[in-house]
């Protein structure tokens, strides 16, 4: 048992949390507030709310109003995990899920074994801010050799305004051979700031399925890292779909540093009016035989801006590395924009790789085909965006998340995509 | 009472007149042919008629069943109203599956009919049928549209869409091209099966291979973007045998 000190509010945090705090909170000083001069972030403009630090206002969120994703909900509101929000059923008691703040308490030597393992801070400033303020957020272990089937739906609801900032932390460990599947959801009301962290730690065999939905209130900001480490012969498969706020950046940072192991990521952005939506993607091969798959694809309305940095970095020990990343986007609007960065670096000379970026608009012989047949011009359109996104949707397998995603995108077409796009205002 | 009426048609693509003063009358349940040497206006003539972008009608009108003035009208409401467009060179759309296409496309008709969307069963019984009778297998409706289908089988493909929206004036902007001839005598039984007193066809085709299949009332010459010579069925054959450059001369 570690020794343990007790801060002002009365709960115990254990020194190498207070110590892990103080690192990140220097990190983060001396990085400070990301800004476009730093080359990660050259074509993100983040809003700067770096005074913004209070939890957003307490309230019930609306939780009826967001689909199930899964039997199983953990939930958390600004940050915080809410037992009286989640509803966790059927689970065997080896499977652990439940509040990290409660971990912390109970079991700290095996929150310490995984928390920021993953999640580095150097050069990481909103990684480092996040876990500054590290007290709360969802932890999820499933044991060795166990398939956890049912879904589960982790839920992050952000509130407030522009003074609130949430920093939502999730950890999910997969035990060898141990599989499972999660959709992480995140949505809210407000123009609060999210800037979350999610780990996961796969060891030898096991294997994820993850889909992340960022849904949030359309004047919110979201910044998310992911970081994935993949054990020998893991398999990872996942996908985002980035719609919400007015600025979103969701980075996936997977490290493959065992050889067999197997990444795939796919994702879907839909942007309109002025927003901005990133996907930052870095995939490290360190070790031989490894592969990665990347598909994303964006539509992009009225002065909508899309971002897709992908870096592939094979190592010198990573022979036989088989690396793939695609980037497509639509633009429905001549005020539409997508800077699209898919870059190898390469130190291995034994390995299949390759990358490709597209952008363009609708097929025009594609729309008069189908309105020749009596579709309406809105509903053609509707159609060819379905289409170009509709094989990359169909390959999610956690189906209620699928079904989920297909009625955002179908919500999204109906608000945003008519007869003609509209240019900017 | 015409079904279709174009008069002083003139067209042009890009700036260049394509077709340049073209009347023509069809009546309900006649197959009229259009044959013309290349770049004489057949296809320019067909995307005006079914309302492509970039095809601009500088003088003249188009009337379907006296009552729908075509080229006020987008090409969805042309669709709607009547007019058919088989296609020269079908397009794949990828990622669209044709089921969900051919739906969307008779529920927009019946629609405009006012008549309710046609259940799934219902729906799925009625393709089944159509495709039956065309050759066309489960396989062939299970993937996107036209994507990755033969020459042949977009082409019945086309007919299938036909034979689905029922329309009032099929245009078939050469069919027969890029068919052999055991998909082309498919393709034409299609056609034929298709034939009634009260739809019309405007057949566009450069050879007269496709005619002996699909046997005309009329056949007009398409020269300069004019009609130079109308004539009945043996029109085709006389101009198989002296070829176009006698009718150019004329024009």
């Amino acid at each position: 048992m570690s020794v343990m000190e007790t801060s002002a509010s009365g709960t115990a945090t254990p020194p190498w949390l207070t110590d892990l705090r103080a690192r990140a909170s220097e990190t983060y000083e001396a990085l400070g507030w990301p800004t476009q001069r730093v080359e990660d972030w050259r074509y993100t403009r983040l809003p700067e709310r770096k005074d913004a630090r209070g939890p957003g206002a307490a309230g019930a969120p609306e939780l009826g109003a967001i689909p199930a994703a899964g039997a199983n909900r953990a939930v958390l509101v600004n940050g915080r995990y809410r037992p009286d929000l989640s509803t966790l059923v059927d689970l065997p008691s080896a499977v652990q899920i439940g509040g990290l703040a409660d971990v912390l308490r109970h079991d700290p030597d095996l929150v310490e074994l995984y928390i920021g393992r993953l999640a580095r801070l150097p050069n990481m400033p909103m990684t480092a801010l996040n876990t500054s303020n590290l007290t709360d957020g969802i932890f999820v272990r499933v044991p060795a050799e166990y398939d956890l089937e049912q879904p589960l739906h982790l839920v992050s609801l952000g509130h407030g305004d522009d003074a609130a900032a949430q920093h939502p932390r999730i950890l999910v460990v997969l035990e060898e051979g141990a599989s499972a599947r999660i959709v992480e959801h995140h949505t809210g009301s407000g123009s609060y700031f999210t800037n979350a962290i999610s780990e996961f730690d796969l060891a030898d065999g096991a294997r994820l399925e993850h889909v992340k939905l960022q849904l949030e209130a359309p004047a919110a900001t979201h910044v998310a890292g992911n970081y994935l480490g993949l054990g020998p012969e893991a398999q990872y498969e996942g996908f985002v779909l980035q719609t919400g706020g007015t600025v979103g950046r969701n980075e996936v940072h997977a490290y493959l540093g065992s050889s067999e192991s197997d990444f795939t990521l796919n994702g879907v952005y839909l942007a309109a009016g002025r927003q901005v939506l990133d996907n930052t993607t870095r995939v490290q091969h360190a070790a031989p035989s490894s592969r990665s798959r990347q598909t994303f694809k964006g539509v992009l309305n009225a002065g909508a801006r899309g971002v897709f940095q992908g870096k592939v970095l094979v190592e010198r020990d990573a022979q036989q590395t088989d690396a793939h990343q695609l980037s497509r986007a639509v633009l429905l609007s001549s005020g539409a924009e997508v800077d699209a960065k898919p870059e190898l670096e390469i130190y291995a000379d034994d390995v299949r790789c390759s990358h490709g970026a597209t952008a363009g608009e609708l097929d025009e012989a594609a729309l008069f085909y189908l309105e020749s047949r009596g579709i309406p011009p809105t509903t053609a359109r509707h159609m060819l965006v379905e289409g170009f996104l509709g094989e990359t949707v169909d390959e999610i397998s956690i189906e209620p998340a699928k079904d989920l995603i297909r009625a955002e995108i179908r919500s999204w077409l109906e608000a945003n995509v008519d007869k003609k796009s509209r240019d900017p205002a | 009472m015409s079904l279709l009426e174009i008069k002083g048609l003139h067209a042009t693509v890009d700036g260049k007149e394509i077709i340049r003063g073209l009347n023509l009358k069809i009546q309900p349940g006649e197959v009229h042919a259009i044959m013309g040497p290349n770049g004489s206006g057949k296809s320019t003539l067909s995307y005006v008629l079914s309302g492509r972008e970039g095809y601009e009608v500088t003088q003249g009108e188009a009337w379907l069943d006296i009552k729908h003035n075509l080229l006020e009208m987008s090409p969805d409401e042309r669709a709607r109203a009547g007019i058919f467009l088989g296609f020269q060179y079908p397009v794949e759309i990828p990622g669209v599956p044709a089921m969900t296409f051919l739906k969307t496309a008779l529920n927009a008709h019946r629609a405009e009919r006012g008549e309710d969307e046609l259940d799934a069963m219902d729906f799925l019984k009625l393709v089944r049928q159509k495709a039956m009778d065309l050759g066309i297998g489960d396989d062939m409706l299970k993937r996107a549209v036209n994507v990755g289908f033969s020459g042949g089988e977009k082409k019945r493909s086309e007919i299938l869409q036909m034979a689905i929206l029922e329309p009032r004036l099929a245009i078939l902007d050469e069919t027969d091209s890029g068919l052999d001839i055991d998909a082309l005598r498919v393709v034409a039984d299609g056609i034929n099966a298709l034939r009634n007193e009260e739809r019309g066809m405007l057949v566009i085709t450069h050879y007269q291979r496709l005619l002996e299949y699909v046997v005309p009332d009329y056949v007009h010459i398409l020269a300069n973007g004019r009609i130079v010579r109308s004539g009945g069925k043996e029109l085709a054959l006389e101009l198989e045998a002296k070829g176009y450059a006698e009718f150019l001369k004329a024009a």
